[in-house]
């Protein structure tokens, strides 16, 4: 590095190769490949800015690292702000929603509209167990029914309701 | 040819030589310099306080102005230090301004133990937000001189170096107001002395990743 900062570029162009091969190894487990030989270009060019505050008698490669790090953190605060800052527009996610969240709402005047249309013992059923929220041991003791029997009137109940509700 | 060996072919191509940056010692002494000269300048329009030749005899006295000359000196060494990316390998240097300020420390600590050693004014003369500005306005030059320097270098520390350079230029001020404030009670201390030197390191923090950064 010393004879590359006195003006020789072979030297120059060598001690770059192996800084960059080494940087190469070292960030191949840190980085995600399609970002590596960018991060590792950037860390060349500030190492090539940087290159006055090398004291050749010193090691070369605490130097380098330091300035790698550097770069480093500069690329994960990118890559972090990038990562808060991305948006996604609604009109893009529309084919994989299962349903239009906004128009098949079950709504309070759903329920009153198709409660009566149910038989008489299913709504009688559904209305204690859904909004008085009776327990089927106590819907079955005020109707003088079977546990079993509320279960199966409520299950059909319940599946006329999701008929006419989706009608 | 890939893009890092394009990059390696460019840089190779630029002209290589140049002159390596001054050694710690050369940019200290640099700082040092100009610091003793603006000081100096700025001290001439300056009331020395009325006791200054009694406090002189003060070993107190002495003891926390040697501190705060100490704090000045370490500080900017850090902050030299701090202009090379790897700190010339000598990470351990940062904690060296914390001797002199324990040491600073200790001298307050001290007048709060035995109060008798402590001059303070009558309250019509007790200062406030003067001392606060006269530590800035010694703090400027220095100040502007070590960013000058550490913008020309290439710092990996730009927050830490910010703090660092106006607390060395904080320093200054504190050590200058020993020689001009007649008031040595602790609490006029920490809260005139120290806390603004504390906020001009903070404020060093913005303007070091502001100006720093490279």
């Amino acid at each position: 590095m010393a004879s590359a900062i006195g003006g020789d570029k072979r030297a120059y162009d060598l001690v770059l190769q192996a800084i960059s091969s080494r940087l190469l190894a070292a960030l191949s487990k840190k980085l995600p490949p399609k970002d590596r030989d960018d991060v590792v270009q950037e860390i060349l060019l500030s190492v090539h800015k940087a290159r006055h505050t090398y004291e050749p008698t010193r090691p070369l490669m605490p130097w380098v690292m330091a300035i790698a790090r550097y770069r480093l953190s500069d690329y994960w605060r990118k890559h972090y702000g990038q990562a808060l800052d991305r948006t996604v527009d609604i009109d893009d996610m529309k084919d994989i929603l299962p349903t239009d969240v906004t128009k098949d709402l079950d709504t309070s005047e759903d329920i009153r509209r198709i409660m009566p249309t149910l038989p008489q013992k299913q709504q009688e059923i559904l209305d204690l167990m859904y909004r008085q929220d009776k327990s089927v041991q106590e819907v079955a003791g005020l109707l003088n029914m079977t546990v079993s029997a509320v279960k199966v009137a409520a299950h059909r109940g319940y599946k006329a309701f999701r008929k006419r509700l989706k009608e | 040819m890939s893009k890092i060996e394009q990059t390696i072919e460019n840089l190779v191509k630029a002209p290589v030589p140049m002159q390596a940056s001054s050694k710690p010692l050369g940019l200290f002494l640099q700082w040092f310099g100009v610091t003793v000269i603006a000081t100096g300048v700025m001290a001439a329009f300056m009331t020395m306080r009325p006791d200054l030749a009694t406090q002189m005899t003060s070993p107190v006295f002495i003891g926390e102005v040697l501190s705060l000359f100490l704090l000045t000196v370490t500080t900017a060494i850090v902050a030299v230090f701090l202009c090379y990316p790897d700190l010339r390998q000598k990470p351990n240097i940062v904690y060296l301004p914390l001797v002199p300020l324990a040491v600073f420390m200790a001298f307050c600590v001290y007048r709060l133990l035995y109060p008798e050693s402590t001059v303070v004014p009558p309250p019509d003369k007790v200062h406030g937000i003067d001392c606060a500005m006269c530590i800035s306005v010694f703090a400027v030059l220095p100040g502007f001189w070590m960013f000058h320097i550490l913008r020309r270098q290439a710092t990996t520390h730009p927050k830490w170096a910010g703090a660092v350079s106006l607390l060395a230029a904080a320093s200054i001020g504190m050590f200058m107001l020993k020689f001009i404030e007649p008031n040595d009670s602790v609490l006029h201390l920490l809260q005139w002395h120290v806390m603004p030197s504390l906020m001009l390191a903070g404020i060093g923090v913005l303007l070091g990743k502001k100006f720093l950064s490279w």
